[in-house]
């Protein structure tokens, strides 16, 4: 477990041994580190529990001066001559001065959703705290590179994932979505200043917009990835347009969606997707009857509303649900703008036949035979219990 | 006389001649080196040499995983390392020799 006990002394010795190797190749510093860490492990067994950072050091010396004693063992070239340390102040605070303002955006952005007055206020204030940062940003040159040596920047950019690992290929896949993001934000930002700056609910202004940004997000995307500078201005909004997306889909969801719920439910009697407007009884014979009335299984009973609409879709005439069957059709007449009572007309149904019924109630023929005709026999479909009714008779 | 300087130029000898009684992962070497009596050899000089012996194809390793802490990487002399090893202990006795007669006559 000493591994773990020493593991951040360690760590960081190996992270300064890989920094003053880091201009070999990348296989062979793997190959180097892989060696080193097993040593480190061994020394750190042997230090004991004042395996701290000063003891690493005092015991192999600095991991600058290890990586020059193991590069002459090795026959490697030394090292390059490294830019001198100076402006790492300005560097660090022109980190600061990435971190914070979008921190506070996100913070704004986060209160917004209580009190919109305050949010703004943070969000106005960590784009005021960046502004203040602007020169040391811009003085630091396209790639900004001072910023990107200081030590924790090096260490977020070695956390990237090996690119043949799992992560690494999730990593790649999240980082080949960056197009769309360009798109994205450019809508997000034109539904902004359209929706909220400007007022307007009205889809053709924010799609208006939204094509005249398109291709600046895009152009401001490619441009970042050469000039590290405009991630002090592009970092803050990325995290502005990130809320403004999860907040939309929430602000639709408690504003928007009740009112288009409602317009899809079906009034009447439906079968499948078959509308049904008047019901036409008939007896077994096929006799049709008149004047009845028919109940669901929880005795309300069963109602087919007037298919007959005026022009804004309201139901002109309804029959009442008291109405016996069959009540006939009813239908929109242009000429008066009424509705006109189709009565029932004649009607030929096909009645199932009685050999089919059987095969349905078959426990309810034995019942009935005693002394009688085994008449409607039953098929095949339920044979052993007439049989066995029927034989104490015979 | 500063012994380091000395090491530099027989230290691939050295490690070849620990690596030819058992293979071995480098702290395991450098313990070797330091039980014959070399106690000047720097830990990263050891590791250095060990990559450039095995860049050069005197080497082999292979990964043997540990249950304390990282796996463990030992190497052992192939062929050519043993060709080496002979060669160099060759030079080394004549050469240790010469000096021998020259300081010691």
């Amino acid at each position: 477990m000493t591994a773990d006990v020493h593991g951040t002394a360690q760590r960081e010795y190996l992270d300064g041994l890989r920094d003053a190797l880091s201009d070999l190749p990348a296989t062979e510093v793997s190959e180097i580190l892989d060696d080193v860490a097993a040593h480190l492990s061994e020394v750190g067994a042997e230090l004991g529990t004042d395996a701290d950072r000063a003891a690493f050091g005092a015991r192999l010396g600095t991991p600058r001066a290890y990586a020059a004693e193991l590069r002459a063992a090795a026959g490697y070239p030394s090292a390059p001559q490294t830019a001198p340390a100076d402006g790492e102040g300005a560097a660090r605070f022109a980190l600061v001065a990435l971190l914070v303002p979008t921190g506070f955006v996100l913070f704004g952005g986060l209160t917004a959703s209580f009190d919109v007055g305050s949010g703004l206020g943070f969000v106005l204030f960590g784009l005021f705290l960046g502004a203040v940062a602007v020169p040391v940003v811009w003085r630091g040159g396209p790639r900004m590179t001072q910023v990107a040596a200081l030590p924790a920047v090096r260490r977020a950019a070695r956390s990237v994932p090996d690119p043949y690992s799992a992560a690494g290929r999730l990593t790649a896949f999240v980082a080949s979505l960056q197009p769309a993001w360009w798109l994205l934000r450019a809508v997000l930002a034109a539904a902004v200043v359209v929706g909220f700056v400007l007022g307007v609910r009205d889809g053709a202004p924010l799609l208006l917009l939204a094509v005249l940004l398109v291709p600046v997000s895009v152009w401001l995307g490619f441009r970042t990835r050469v000039d590290r500078r405009l991630l002090w201005l592009v970092v803050p909004l990325n995290a502005f347009a990130a809320l403004v997306a999860l907040a939309l889909p929430v602000a639709f969801a408690v504003y928007g969606a009740p009112r288009s719920a409602i317009t899809t439910y079906n009034a009447g009697l439906w079968q499948d997707d078959r509308r049904i407007e008047d019901i036409r009884p008939v007896d077994a014979d096929g006799v049709p009857l008149t004047g009845v009335y028919l109940f669901d299984q929880d005795g309300r009973p069963i109602d087919t509303p007037a298919n007959c609409y005026d022009d804004s879709g309201a139901p002109i005439a309804e029959q009442g649900p008291s109405a016996p069957y069959p009540r006939g059709t009813s239908g929109y007449d242009a000429r008066t703008g009424g509705c006109v009572a189709v009565p029932p007309g004649p009607l030929v149904v096909a009645v199932p036949t009685p050999t089919v019924t059987p095969t349905v109630t078959p426990t309810v023929t034995p019942t009935v035979t005693p002394g009688a005709t085994p008449a409607p026999t039953p098929t095949g479909a339920a044979p052993a219990a007439p049989t066995s009714q029927a034989t104490p008779t015979g | 006389m500063d012994p380091t300087q000395l090491l530099k130029g027989v230290l691939d000898l050295a490690v070849l001649a620990v690596l030819d009684r058992a293979d071995g992962y480098g702290y395991e070497v450098l313990r070797g080196l330091r039980t014959a009596g070399l106690h000047d050899v720097g830990d990263a000089s050891v590791y250095g040499t060990l990559r450039r012996l095995y860049n050069a194809g005197l080497l082999t390793s292979y990964v043997v995983p540990s249950e304390e802490g990282p796996h463990r990487k030992y190497y052992s002399l192939n062929a050519n390392g043993r060709d080496r090893l002979t060669e160099s202990t060759k030079t080394w006795r004549t050469f240790a020799g010469t000096m021998e007669g020259l300081v010691g006559g």
